[in-house]
């Protein structure tokens, strides 16, 4: 598993931390782990909290855009919260941030499934 | 331990190869003996010093046994010489000698002796070392040849990887002027990356101009680029309007569908310019704004509209907006990869660290945009970029 994920559960919610980077050299680790821990979750209710992500390349997006897919098509739910300044603008040009559900912080995410 | 018996294989390349440099035929005739029965070494007796190094050259031994005293030049100025030469410098050198003495024995080593042996050693002593120090030896040759054809490998790969950029960047337009003049600098990051842009007159009236950005690197992320590319210089994306922003990055999007390609997808600006009404559409797709210079403003309209990257979504829409060009202004279209540097201090170098670079009065020579990509290279303090780096810039007469 990435040293780039935390996850743990909040009632049936799986929250998965992401930390550092999300670029050429991680993505591809960690969309591939981050899309097995969803695979574990038994509710599909996913969300990702951002707030020690630093960094997301375009080619970092594919995280999101997997895990959001993969969730779709098993009925589940993905949200967002806690992006900092520069990767809530790469989720705003990409319109990541309406699509997936962007919130504040997490407690205003959790209560939002 | 490395096999070092049979014939030459893959695995046992190199042969053990044992040189004696000794004055006495008496104790060549009697390390040959000891050999003899060997069939995993081939050994070779020189008798006189001063053909030492010769032989060795063409004998190319994997272990020296050296003789300690001999007329005209004492062994350990030949092991000196051995471990000076090219070729020889790493071969092990044994020294024989007939005192069991410390004081030589540490002066042995000190000029560069591997080991010391009394002379005559016993056989199976003699053989151990000999299988010791080739073996250290061989393994040495070994990796060195691993080295050599990994750096060659390396070096075919480069060569592969700038014929993609070139030709990438041989399928690019020309610089032109006219009702618009267009200038652009485009540079391949080391290991290709995937931009591409082009910009051509629809008709008399409409010049189309777009940039996109290949997320990943590599052949695989330029051949996607080309694709995208030819599709839209040829035309051949079915019944689109390529006047509509919108409707060709909708078309683009279910087309190239990131599942159909090896899960790459792209971020592209894409814009119409009408000369008659002097309105620009444009529509993006998760790339960064394009950068709209009034004439004498130093702040620039960011011209963007937010979409998934093209190819992440089949049928999501695709908006558009319009702006109104003057005279004079000047609009810039770009990929991440201008601005997406570190600064010494680790920062990330921000878009909007990057916009000052253009307000600023600009060289309107052909090569003056190659100063904001110098100016990018000396803030990262490095004329190597890890992304690709495109920037197009329209000044509208």
């Amino acid at each position: 598993m990435a040293d780039n994920i935390e996850s743990r559960l909040e009632g049936d919610i799986m929250v998965c931390a992401i930390i550092g980077r999300l670029d050429a050299v991680s993505a591809e680790s960690t969309s591939s782990d981050l899309l097995s821990l969803i695979a574990s979750c038994d509710s599909g209710k996913v969300l990702l909290d951002l707030a020690k992500l630093e960094y997301v390349s375009s080619l970092g997006l594919r995280v999101f855009v997997q895990a959001a897919k993969q969730l779709n098509g098993s009925g589940g739910t993905l949200k967002l919260c806690s992006a900092t300044p520069p990767v809530q603008k790469v989720l705003e040009i990409s319109a990541l941030d309406s699509l997936l559900d962007l919130r504040d912080d997490v407690a205003d995410a959790l209560s939002a499934f | 331990m490395t096999e070092l018996t049979g014939p030459e294989t893959p695995e046992t390349r190199h042969l053990v190869r044992v040189l004696l440099v000794d004055d006495q035929r008496m104790v060549g005739e009697a390390v040959r003996r000891m050999l003899a029965d060997e069939d995993w070494l081939e050994y070779s007796y020189c008798q006189k010093p001063e053909e030492a190094i010769a032989l060795a050259e063409t004998f190319k031994p994997t272990v020296i046994l050296q003789d300690l005293v001999m007329p005209g030049i004492d062994g350990l100025s030949l092991v000196e010489q051995y471990k000076q030469h090219e070729q020889l410098k790493h071969v092990p050198a044994i020294v024989l000698s007939s005192q069991e003495d410390p004081v030589v024995k540490a002066e042995s080593f000190t000029r560069g002796a591997n080991d010391y042996l009394v002379k005559l050693p016993d056989r199976i002593e003699l053989l151990a070392r000999i299988k010791h120090h080739s073996e250290g030896y061989i393994h040495l040759l070994e990796r060195n040849a691993a080295f050599e054809a990994l750096a060659e490998n390396q070096r075919i790969l480069a060569g592969e990887l700038a014929e993609a950029a070139d030709y990438v960047r041989s399928l690019l337009p020309a610089p032109t002027e006219g009702a618009v003049n267009i200038r652009w600098d485009f540079e391949s990051c080391s290991s290709v990356g995937g931009d591409s842009f082009g910009y051509r007159w629809l008709d008399e009236d409409n010049l189309i101009i777009y940039l996109l950005d290949v997320c990943g690197h590599g052949v695989g992320a330029a051949l996607l680029s080309v694709s995208v590319m030819n599709a839209l210089a040829n035309e051949s994306l079915g019944s689109v309007d390529f006047k509509q922003p919108n409707a060709v990055l909708a078309c683009l999007n279910d087309v190239f569908e990131m599942e159909r390609h090896n899960n790459m997808y792209f971020t592209m600006w894409y814009g119409v310019y009408n000369r008659q009404s002097g309105e620009l559409r444009y529509a993006s797709a998760g790339h960064p704004p394009a950068l709209l210079y009034r004439a004498g403003q130093p702040e620039p309209e960011c011209l963007v509209t937010p979409a998934m990257p093209v190819g992440t979504m089949p049928g999501l829409p695709f908006k558009e907006k319009t702006t109104h060009i003057g005279l004079n202004d000047r609009l810039y279209v770009y990929s991440d990869g201008v601005y997406e540097v570190q600064y010494q201090d680790g920062r990330e170098m921000t878009l909007e660290d990057f916009m000052p670079l253009l307000s600023a009065p600009l060289n309107t020579g052909p090569n003056g945009l190659r100063e904001i990509r110098d100016t990018v290279a000396a803030i990262q303090q490095s004329d190597i970029f890890e992304d690709d780096f495109s920037l197009v810039e329209l000044t509208f007469q």
